[in-house]
């Protein structure tokens, strides 16, 4: 097939619905040209095609590319008319709202969940056996959520039927009704124990539409949750997003092409994690929710901190983070009283800019809590299966990590993508990487990025399509290289250096630098440049080869540069206010992020 | 997204819909003239509650999926009596036959054949007042030790489900569940029986504002009306609430102090200005103050007089006897003079307040409604 020379791609966001276009320009994909407009999925329009015509109105102005003829799409592309290929994601109305159901909290629910949550949804419950609720309870929550889709699973290959199928029973008692549309039924997928499927299809099947899957656990060791995400997807198109309004004429457009946001920017991170053979790490800080992903080894992670996030949600991340914990990254006194005087203003007036740099730095502040917190989460469910036997040494028996462990090792991953308004919008780059560092707090050698424009769903979308053409735009319009940073993970003391690397420029120029303790210190080296570094940690301190092991490597240059992280993992701020403030205006001032 | 601007409307009509959560009767006409307090409807329709009954248990046999299905002789969404037969089995040598029976009057609502159970939902209407659960005989103890197996008193609260005694038995721990919520009455050791009360209290819905009933919702409730003006906060805490207007400041950015409060200020919604701190909160809240409605409050008294965080922007459930309109927003903020005006010009006037408030999604916001027509409200 040809390559398309035009492509119109769209986000239907629960507030706006982004369009862009990319075109073939002088030999390459670019993007020629982005349009907004409000979603208009809930009443009094319920029709989503009225906010879309809207938004590639806009884009038609912006490009002098029209889209529309007689309200059709207009596709093939015709000269300066219509497009080659058309594609869609969507989270309007809530995105896709799922009921995870499994046995056991610790084992097939949380298979489950992790399944769902990678499939892109939104995940309303867990049920599970040993939740704790009632039988009646648990009827009843069925009957009150209303989700788009079940996943049941439940059981290993040959295990348990009786106690799946009672799970089976309970989502049975309740006839459960979908959120969109009347004249269907709930689309349930089933991933447990094949051995019961029958018994399952018996119980369910005039409740709801049950479609088989894999087991998500087929044996207790074994994780499988690539078909049953396939499945969820491939019924959200069928089911679930023709009931929407107005995308029955979505789907048409597109042929069938729309993927659920979140499931988009999984696919690109795994794109880019695939091209360039390395881990990653990602955060979307939205409004409500922080996402955040990791691709380790070519599998994605994804999880949904549902309550920290930086307008509606403040109020939260507040009560979570504890006030003297963003206080901490403020170098001005600020009282308890004062700041959650801010942060409330900020959640009842969510569009508010800050507007002196006192704000600024506050809103900074509580971003680096709500990700620190948003990692915690992700890191507590990205985890090793439960319930597997392990040979453990004497040593390891005192320790009680009976699996469970996380999988996330910050010294694995080399790549860390910070995405929403906080970061992407930061007044300086080095604001943003700060936030980032402060936050995250990587470990070894790691290349940092802000999504500049929220293309990440787009490109997604488009990743599975025409994946070089992705990544051309998601470099050359999409993601803003911020730099990389070296950081010797280790407790350091005060006046030895952590590590001394030797810098070889592009242009042939060297040059040695120390990783000196407490200091940040940042190394001209523009975007687009790269540099060879040859980095010797002090006994004791790990760059990703082990304690004290010598390292070399190419690093990327950045609008920032590279940085010299000489603060120690963890990263610990003094307690003394007076010494604390001086300590942070030291790192601000060193990469230029603010000036006192 | 909502407008920073203050919502303010001197002159209005509001329509209020007040309905019973549950199907109920409606107690005014329409036309008919209401104050805040009139009760539009009432309700003492209660659900019913559901008995879960064991039939493993019952048979004391573990039937297999096709004996279970044999036994039952009632399906899901049939009704049955009490003391109604729901299942037969026949066993043994001599073909002997047992029966398991309804507790209570109701429908089949859920049959799990895997775990041989049958969930009865009791009919509402018919429920009875009080249950007597016998504990001795569920745990196989002497009606006299029941004491030293309970795991609540007489006069506790109970949830339906709650474990009421346990004890250890051949296999495991025995329990005894409340099959119903409410309130113990009576532990008695002579029978080894606990008898709980089912809480019935009616379910009442009242006008909230002054005025006129303009439409009767069969069975539910009314639309109440009355032309009034309107004021809209920025956030809020604690439900509805009405009382006389009363400005303790004298200017929009004025404070209002625990000094300044008296007895004569139970019952009233007071005005504070630009600001209201934690102490004069708490002294309000003694005094039995109805509500404040003020520009400014700092955010960290506000958690403090409720004794949690609000982490969320939802509010309006919260346990707090006095409701909060706050106009401008967090920190001492002087009230707008549009808004102060209009509270002035309403003062000793009945109004009704609401601090129910919503950022995400639905965008409810707190309301001051005045009432303009004396002669209901002033």
């Amino acid at each position: 097939m040809a390559k398309p020379q035009s492509i119109l791609i769209t986000d239907v966001g629960s507030t706006t619905t982004k369009a862009i276009l990319i075109e073939k320009t002088e030999g390459e994909y670019r993007l020629t040209g982005q349009a907004n407009a409000p979603t208009t999925v809930e009443a009094p329009l319920e029709d989503v095609m009225i906010g879309l015509q809207e938004a590639l109105g806009h884009l038609a102005r912006v490009t002098g590319r029209s889209f529309l003829e007689d309200g059709q799409l207009i596709i093939p592309q015709q000269g300066t008319k219509g497009v080659d290929l058309y594609l869609s994601t969507s989270s309007a109305g809530g995105g896709l709202q799922m009921l995870v159901a499994g046995l056991m909290k610790v084992l097939t629910a949380e298979s489950a969940h992790r399944a769902a949550l990678g499939a892109g949804a939104i995940v309303m419950d867990v049920l599970a056996l040993d939740d704790g609720r009632l039988v009646v309870e648990r009827i009843k929550r069925i009957r009150e959520l209303r989700p788009d889709m079940i996943l049941l699973s439940g059981g290993t290959d040959d295990g348990n039927i009786s106690q799946v199928a009672g799970m089976a029973e309970y989502i049975a008692a309740a006839e459960p009704q979908p959120r969109l549309g009347e004249d269907f039924q709930v689309p349930l997928v089933y991933a447990g124990n094949v051995q019961a499927r029958d018994y399952v299809e018996k119980v369910l099947s005039r409740q709801v539409s049950v479609h088989h899957s894999n087991n998500l656990r087929p044996t207790l060791e074994q994780e499988v949750l690539e078909p049953a995400r396939r499945e969820i997807h491939r019924l959200y198109l069928e089911h679930v997003m023709s009931h929407a309004p107005g995308y029955r004429q979505l789907l048409e457009w597109t042929r069938g092409q729309i993927y659920p946001t979140p499931l988009a920017v999984g696919k690109v991170l795994q794109t880019v994690a695939r091209k360039r053979d390395l881990n990653l790490l990602a955060f979307d800080i939205g409004g409500a929710t922080t996402d955040a992903f990791t691709v380790l080894d070519g599998i994605l992670h994804r999880t949904v901190s549902a309550n920290l996030g930086m307008s509606y949600s403040l109020g939260n991340v507040l009560a979570e983070a504890r006030p003297e914990n963003i206080l901490r990254w403020l170098p001005f006194d600020l009282s308890e009283r004062q700041l959650r005087n801010w942060n409330f203003n900020k959640m009842i007036r969510p569009t508010t800019l800050p507007e002196t740099t006192e704000e600024l730095l506050l809103e900074q502040a509580t971003a680096r809590e709500a990700l620190r917190l948003s990692l915690q989460h992700h890191k507590s469910l990205a985890v090793t299966l439960r319930g597997v036997q392990q040979s453990r040494s004497i040593a390891e028996v005192f320790k009680q990590t009976p699996g469970g462990q996380t999988i996330v090792d910050l010294k694995k991953i080399q790549m860390v993508i910070g995405s929403g308004g906080v970061v992407s919008h930061a007044p300086r780059r080095s604001q943003a990487m700060l936030v980032l560092l402060d936050a995250v707090e990587p470990e070894g050698i790691t290349s940092l990025y802000v999504d500049s424009a929220f293309l990440l769903p787009h490109l997604g979308i488009l990743s599975d399509h025409e994946p070089e053409i992705a990544l051309t735009v998601l470099e050359k319009d999409c993601l803003i290289p911020l730099g990389t940073v070296i950081a010797p993970a280790g407790i350091p003391r005060p006046g030895s250096p952590l590590a001394r690397v030797k810098i070889r420029f592009p242009d042939g120029g060297e040059g040695e630098e120390e990783v000196l303790s407490g200091r940040l210190k940042v190394v001209h080296l523009p975007a687009g440049q790269k540099a060879s570094v040859e980095i010797v940690p002090r006994r004791g301190f790990d760059v990703g080869a082990g304690p004290g092991v010598m390292i070399a490597a190419q690093v990327e240059g950045g609008q920032v540069g590279l940085v010299l992280d000489g603060r120690g993992r963890p990263l610990v701020l003094p307690t003394d206010p007076q010494h604390r403030q001086e300590i942070l205006w030291s790192w601000f001032e060193a990469m230029q992020a603010f000036e006192r | 997204m909502f407008s920073t601007e203050v919502v303010l409307q001197r002159e209005t009509v509001i329509r209020k819909k007040r309905r019973l959560p549950l199907p109920g009767e409606v107690l005014v006409v329409r036309g008919q003239k209401v104050t805040p307090d009139t009760i539009l409807a009432k309700t003492e329709y209660l659900p019913g509650d559901p008995y879960i009954i064991d039939l493993q248990r019952e048979f004391k046999a573990k039937l297999t999926f096709e004996e279970l299905e044999k036994a039952l002789v009632k399906k899901v969404g049939e009704r049955v009596e009490a003391q109604e037969v729901i299942a037969r089995h026949t066993s043994g040598f001599w073909g002997e036959v047992f029966t398991v029976k309804s507790p209570v009057t109701g429908y089949i609502e859920f049959i799990s054949l895997v775990q041989g159970r049958v969930l009865i939902r009791e009919d509402g209407r018919l429920a009875k007042p009080s249950v007597i659960v016998n504990v001795a005989r569920d745990l196989d103890i002497w009606p006299r030790l029941l004491g030293v197996y309970m795991q609540y008193r007489e006069g506790d609260e109970v949830k339906q489900g709650a474990i009421l005694a346990a004890s250890p038995g051949i296999a495991g721990m025995d329990y005894s569940f409340a099959p119903i919520g409410g309130r113990i009455e009576r532990i008695c050791t002579r029978t080894g029986t606990v008898t709980i009360v089912r809480e019935a209290r009616p379910t009442l819905v009242d006008a909230y504002i002054p005025g006129e009933v303009a439409e009767v919702l069969p069975g539910q409730g009314a639309v109440v009306q009355t032309p009034a003006a309107y004021l809209q906060g920025v956030f809020g805490l604690g439900g509805e609430a009405y009382g006389p207007l009363r400005l303790l400041v004298d200017s929009p950015a004025g404070e209002l102090l625990p000094d300044g409060l008296r007895e004569e200020n139970r019952g009233e919604i007071l005005v504070a200005g630009g600001y209201v701190g934690l102490a004069a909160m708490q002294k309000a809240m003694q005094l039995g103050v109805r509500g404040i409605i003020t520009g400014g409050v700092d955010a960290i008294d506000l958690v403090q007089l409720l004794g949690k965080e609000i982490a969320v922007g939802i509010t309006g459930h919260e346990d707090l006897a006095m409701t909060i309109v706050i106009t401008e927003g967090f920190g001492p903020l002087p009230m707008n003079q549009r808004a102060f005006d209009l509270l002035r010009e309403h003062q000793d006037h009945l109004v009704s307040i609401n601090g129910q408030t919503q950022i995400r999604a639905g965008v409810i916001r707190p309301e001051v409604i005045m009432p303009l027509s004396t002669e209901v409200g002033g």
